[in-house]
């Protein structure tokens, strides 16, 4: 009986306390671009467009698979596929007459990951991207591939096939949580202004970000009601996120990978006057921030179109019947257009722009088709599986996708054929 | 859930055995069941994973620590009971860098967990398992401490000796470990143990 009881107790003892599974080590391998790009022109927007598109690789190096999509983000490319969800963030310059692009890839399923360099040479377009012109078929990305240590470079051809899939009334690749969530494991945290700086080249063109009021009433970037080892640093952070005041949580809270937890009005900004991004879907998390987050809005909508970001769309999610009401009564409902997460006849009851379906209804082609004939869009949440995305992009008509794997969502669209812009 | 089954698997267990036990027990004498209370407390140093907070890269704090058990002690040698108690994980008051002056905030933590402990010789070893209740207090500039608390999974373990002073009351040492697996704290005590047989029976 003594070893039966002493067993149970150390059985008991252990499994307490090693019940965390550690995920394996990502070594982010070094790369200096400021000097493999020194001397190199900057691209411009011409430039990066014209290189953008749906490349054929030809030779992928075991890391590109066959087919990929080349993103212009506004400060260089993003080469996503779909072969274990690889995304290539690269930086980019023309040196004479070739172009030369730099930087680092990984397979997001994983930890694999390393440095890619490609160039594209006078004679196979070079010549005609850095003069602004579209060199087409003729442009051919080569270089190579080596792993996080920078060895082992294996060779890569890329060949440019066609431009980009758009639909025609555009679509939107719409990053959950600013982009993507910290078990991503991307060096920045999920809701922060870094991730949100980095959307664009994870093949966003949309974010999502949630909203939480602290104590005092102040709107914060947050998913989370409760304060959590998985999203913040700091022994003294725990318990609801509204026990905390507005100088408590600019003071003391910092994210996972050390950022501070922005306001709404620094997560607008960020994204107004820093990135690309197209449209902003804000999920508010409780009824009593409706009137705070409607307020902020209008105020950032001004500062749009004071300074020519007015094409950026600001919109307010309603996921709850709560949230909906405390949006249906409130006076500057017509200044701000919503996001109805509900059935579609409350999105026409309140003309929201946006009719937001969770993934699990299905792809509701009927509906949709109502709701885009009534000068709705559609946008259909969360989609994370490569199964339903494939599924939702093949057989619906959805304006945009909710996903948190942004990466593996434009790696499936893009390439595909279809209408072009 | 894993947790709670590991408890009824153990539970089930001693149940089996202490009924065997006494199928092979001639006659049990009188006083050798009790309900035993511990009470120990002592200075306790607190080791952190990660920095306490952005503005400090400290990894340790001394607190304090008093822990109370509640043991039901048979015939045999495994006891089992309860684990409350009040321990103090970390104080921090800290000139806030972005220049909006003192920050204070405590971290405290309340053992709420089934016991399970061996005696030997004088010595007990034991373990609780179950969580805490965090309580975090956070002060910035002049605003009112603000609290908040949160139950998270934990365990504690000890080690202990009792010198019998009466025929219910004995006093001794102990160490005492804390570990916060979620929140990645592990605090240890040295302290001193009052020990008194409630009832017997």
């Amino acid at each position: 009986m003594k070893r039966i009881s002493i067993t149970w107790c150390l059985v008991l003892l252990l499994g307490s306390v090693s019940c965390v599974r550690q995920l394996d080590e990502l070594v982010v391998p070094e790369v200096d671009v400021t000097s493999e790009l020194a001397g190199a022109g900057r691209l411009d927007s011409v430039m990066g467009e014209s290189a953008a598109g749906t490349y054929q690789a030809t030779e992928g190096g075991g890391v590109f698979g066959d087919t990929v999509a080349v993103l212009w983000t506004g400060a260089g490319f993003s080469i996503v596929g779909r072969t274990n969800v690889l995304w290539c963030d690269l930086q980019a310059g023309s040196r004479s007459d070739t172009v030369v692009l730099i930087g680092r890839w990984r397979f997001t399923q994983g930890t694999a990951n390393g440095i890619v360099r490609l160039r594209a040479v006078p004679d196979e377009g070079g010549r005609e991207l850095a003069a602004g012109r579209n060199p087409g078929k003729k442009l051919v990305l080569r270089g190579t591939v080596t792993d996080n240590r920078d060895r082992n470079p294996r060779p890569v051809v890329l060949a440019w096939e066609r431009r980009n899939r758009n639909r025609l009334r555009g679509f939107y690749v719409i990053g959950h949580r600013g982009g993507a969530r910290n078990s991503d494991r991307l060096g920045v945290s999920e809701n922060s202004l870094e991730m949100l700086r980095l959307a664009p080249r994870l093949g966003c063109n949309a974010v999502e970000i949630d909203v939480l009021l602290s104590k005092d009433g102040a709107p914060f970037v947050f998913h989370d009601a409760r304060f959590s080892p998985r999203t913040v640093t700091g022994t003294y952070l725990l318990g609801p996120v509204n026990n905390f005041t507005a100088a408590q949580i600019s003071t003391v809270a910092r994210l996972i990978h050390g950022e501070r937890i922005p306001t709404l009005q620094q997560a607008l900004q960020t994204i107004a006057t820093e990135t690309p991004l197209e449209l902003v879907w804000i999920d508010v998390k409780e009824p009593e921030a409706i009137d705070t987050v409607l307020r902020t809005i209008v105020a950032a909508q001004k500062v749009l179109a004071a300074s020519g970001r007015a094409g950026l769309r600001i919109l307010v999610g309603l996921p709850t019947q709560d949230i909906y009401d405390a949006y249906a009564a409130h006076p500057l409902r017509q200044q701000v257009k919503a996001i109805c997460e509900l059935d579609a006849d409350q999105a026409t009851a309140i003309n929201a722009a946006v009719w937001a379906p969770r993934w699990t209804a299905g792809v509701q082609a009927a509906t949709v088709q109502r709701m885009q004939g009534e000068g709705r869009q559609c946008f259909v949440w969360t989609l994370d599986d490569v199964d339903f995305i494939d599924r939702f992009i093949a057989e619906g008509d959805f304006d945009g996708i909710l996903t948190n794997y942004p990466t593996l969502l434009a790696a499936t669209f893009y390439p595909k054929s279809g209408p072009q812009p | 859930m894993t947790s709670a089954l590991c408890l009824f698997l153990l539970l089930c267990t001693s149940a089996v055995c202490l009924k065997g036990a006494s199928d092979t027990t001639q006659a049990v004498p009188t006083g050798v069941y009790r309900l035993r209370m511990t009470a120990a407390g002592g200075l306790q140093r607190s080791f952190f994973a990660q920095p306490r907070t952005q503005f400090d890269g400290g990894r340790t704090a001394d607190g304090a620590s008093l822990v109370i058990r509640a043991l039901w002690q048979p015939e045999h040698l495994l006891s089992v009971g309860l684990v409350s108690g009040f321990t103090t994980i970390s104080r921090d008051r800290l000139d806030n860098p972005l220049g909006d002056g003192r920050v204070e905030l405590t971290l405290s933590a309340i053992p709420l967990q089934m016991a399970f402990a061996m005696r030997f010789a004088g010595f007990e070893v034991g373990t609780g398992v179950g969580g805490y209740l965090l309580i975090s207090t956070a002060a910035v500039r002049a605003e009112t401490t603000t609290a908040s608390s949160q139950f998270e999974i934990g365990v504690s373990a000890w080690l202990g000796y009792t010198v019998q002073l009466t025929d219910r009351l004995g006093v001794g040492g102990e160490v005492c470990l804390h570990n916060l697996s979620y929140r990645r704290v592990t605090s240890v005590a040295p302290q001193l143990r009052l020990r008194y047989d409630l009832f017997t029976y």
